[in-house]
């Protein structure tokens, strides 16, 4: 579904992904993992297409996306959440989620202006999409509170619920649970398998909690410097003699980010 | 419809309401307290106009009197020398304002908080000169004056229309806020990365903020040069653009409500001081500075405040209501 072929990025004298290749198949809970700075936010980046490689290519069910703009990604069923909660924080939670409706909601100006029966009858099919979604994620008594009002882990669960207003092929997950205690942390594990197995959602995730790695990922890619030096199903990768030198050493320092 | 009937049950609203329309009789019919209120329904246009930039969209802007110059210019010269039809000259003249502030729009797209302010601030300088030498297009120095519309040309008329007006654009701004192009300018203003993974072209919709914003602002100009019938270079200077932002500011950034308010406090402060010269400026900066102070949010907070307050208690005891708040 995803595939990175030899992915090469440097900023300045920095390479921040070096010839980085792997394949996401349809339907995978696919993880990326690796220390602080080994470049798998840059990756996310990358798809997003708000950086390009200098070499490689990144296909999308078989199409290079290297022609699109950042904006038009999520037309093609990419969808994402961020590391540290790039919400509309002063916007109410189902405002959030409706913009996260934007690519899908068709509304002229003019319709807009006039609140014609045609912008009224797409405001109402969009807000009972956004409260679909606020239902399955549990958020449905806080649709009208400020984003900025609430706890962290519940931001965070917007932040996915926003990505998910479009029903996405394909949904990129920047650390979900950082932040999260443990109950909530299996809940959202528990929430990421139901997308897959209810919805059909292929799922690319980065996470530092490794028991939510270990738990709900079908495949792993371990990176760090910018390379890829593991792959692999769960239990392969917890054993890798290099992954245990690079990165699960490196997590008693660096957990949280 | 729903909408009209939920404010018609705030019955404070009622009050305002009725004084907004008796208000020709109330002053007899004086010319000079009718364009008094005329002015700030024109500077409520633009507020509102700004707001929706500025305040929604994240996006400053000191070049709006260049917009409000250019609507009046161009509602003028639709009006007496091609002799287009007041009521198509005023609208024409927002189109021609809406396109300008596209191609303003279109550089401003790359440029970001100070830089951008200084960009329309060049844009807001160059129009007067433009208009002062551009002879044969705007008569100069010697302006353009243009004849009042027919069924509008008394006073009392024109101020209905002034209000109809300002309160049908309301209505328009209000719709376009509580929409997918509003919640576009919003996202963009929270955060323009995560509005660009949503999908939102970020580019083009503040291209196309721009272009509304001077559309609507364009057309405070244009019921501008219909009301005093005249315009010439130095009708609208920076001065103006600052002032429209202080309305916004003190109003309440991102509300309507509050531009309205922004509009009518510091359209009538100056009226209200010009008797003691030399200290309208000192008591509009005192009133800034106070407003600032206190109601770092504008007046509109304190509207949000009292429905809070209102939501929290839940007693039905009445609150103190403030005088701001009912216009």
């Amino acid at each position: 579904m995803l595939t990175f072929e030899n992915v090469t990025l440097a900023f300045g004298g920095l390479t921040a992904i070096n010839q980085l290749s792997f394949t996401v198949r349809e339907g995978q809970i696919y993880s990326l993992i690796g220390p602080n700075g080994a470049g798998k936010t840059t990756t996310f980046n990358c798809i997003n297409r708000l950086y390009t490689p200098h070499f490689g290519h990144i296909r999308f069910q078989g199409e290079d996306i290297g022609g699109y703009k950042p904006y038009q990604i999520i037309s093609l069923g990419i969808a994402r959440s961020f590391q540290n909660v790039e919400l509309f924080s002063k916007m109410s939670v189902i405002d959030n989620l409706l913009t996260g409706l934007h690519p899908a909601i068709k509304q002229n100006p003019f319709a807009i202006a006039f609140r014609l029966p045609s912008f009224r009858k797409s405001e109402r099919a969009a807000r009972n999409r956004a409260e679909e979604v606020l239902e399955l994620l549990g958020l449905s008594q806080m649709a009208g509170e400020e984003v900025r009002n609430l706890p962290f882990g519940y931001q965070k669960m917007v932040d996915i619920g926003r990505a998910l207003m479009t029903k996405p092929k394909l949904l990129l997950l920047d650390e979900p649970v950082a932040g999260m205690n443990p109950t909530e942390t299996e809940h959202l594990g528990g929430l990421i398998r139901r997308l897959r197995e209810e919805m059909g959602i292929t799922v690319l995730l980065i996470e530092h909690d490794m028991s939510l790695v270990m738990n709900i990922s079908d495949y792993i890619t371990v990176m760090n410097f910018g390379r890829k030096i593991a792959e692999g199903l769960p239990h392969e990768v917890q054993q890798n003699q290099e992954v245990i030198e690079a990165y699960l050493g490196e997590v008693e320092t660096g957990a949280g980010h | 419809m729903k909408r009209v009937k939920m404010l018609l049950q705030h019955k404070w609203l009622w009050l305002p309401a009725i004084l907004i329309l008796l208000y020709p009789v109330i002053v007899g019919g004086s010319n000079y307290y009718i364009i008094l209120i005329n002015m700030v329904g024109i500077n409520a246009i633009s507020a509102m106009a700004l707001n929706l930039l500025t305040g929604y969209g994240g996006q400053i802007s000191v070049g709006h009197s260049g917009f409000l110059a250019i609507g009046a210019y161009a509602a003028a010269i639709f009006s007496t020398k091609l002799g287009v039809a007041f009521w198509l000259a005023l609208p024409l003249g927002g189109v021609v304002t809406g396109v300008i502030g596209l191609l303003i729009g279109i550089p401003a797209v790359r440029l970001k908080g100070h830089f951008l302010a200084v960009a329309t601030l060049g844009f807001a300088v160059s129009i007067p000169l433009i208009a002062m030498k551009w002879d044969s297009l705007t008569g100069g120095f010697a302006g353009i004056s243009v004849k009042k519309p027919g069924l509008f040309a008394g006073s009392t008329p024109f101020y209905y229309l002034v209000v109809f007006v300002t309160a049908f654009l309301a209505w328009i701004i209000y719709n376009l806020i509580h929409s997918r192009l509003g919640r576009a300018f919003i996202a963009i203003r929270e955060s323009e990365i995560a509005a660009e993974v949503m999908g939102i072209n970020v580019p083009l919709y503040k291209a196309f903020m721009f272009a509304l914003s001077a559309f609507f602002t364009g057309l405070a100009g244009g019921l501008y040069v219909f009301m005093v019938g005249f315009i010439s270079p130095n009708d609208f200077t920076l001065t103006t653009s600052f002032l429209i932002l202080a309305m916004i500011v003190v109003g309440g950034l991102a509300s309507l409500p509050g531009s309205i308010l922004g509009a009518a406090l510091l359209t009538l402060l100056p009226y209200m001081t010009d008797r003691w010269i030399g200290v309208t400026n000192a008591v509009i900066g005192l009133a800034m500075g106070a407003i600032i102070l206190f109601l770092p949010h504008g007046l509109a907070s304190l509207w949000k405040r009292r429905r809070r307050q209102a939501q929290a208690a839940q007693t039905g005891e009445e609150g103190e209501v403030s005088p701001f708040v009912n216009i």
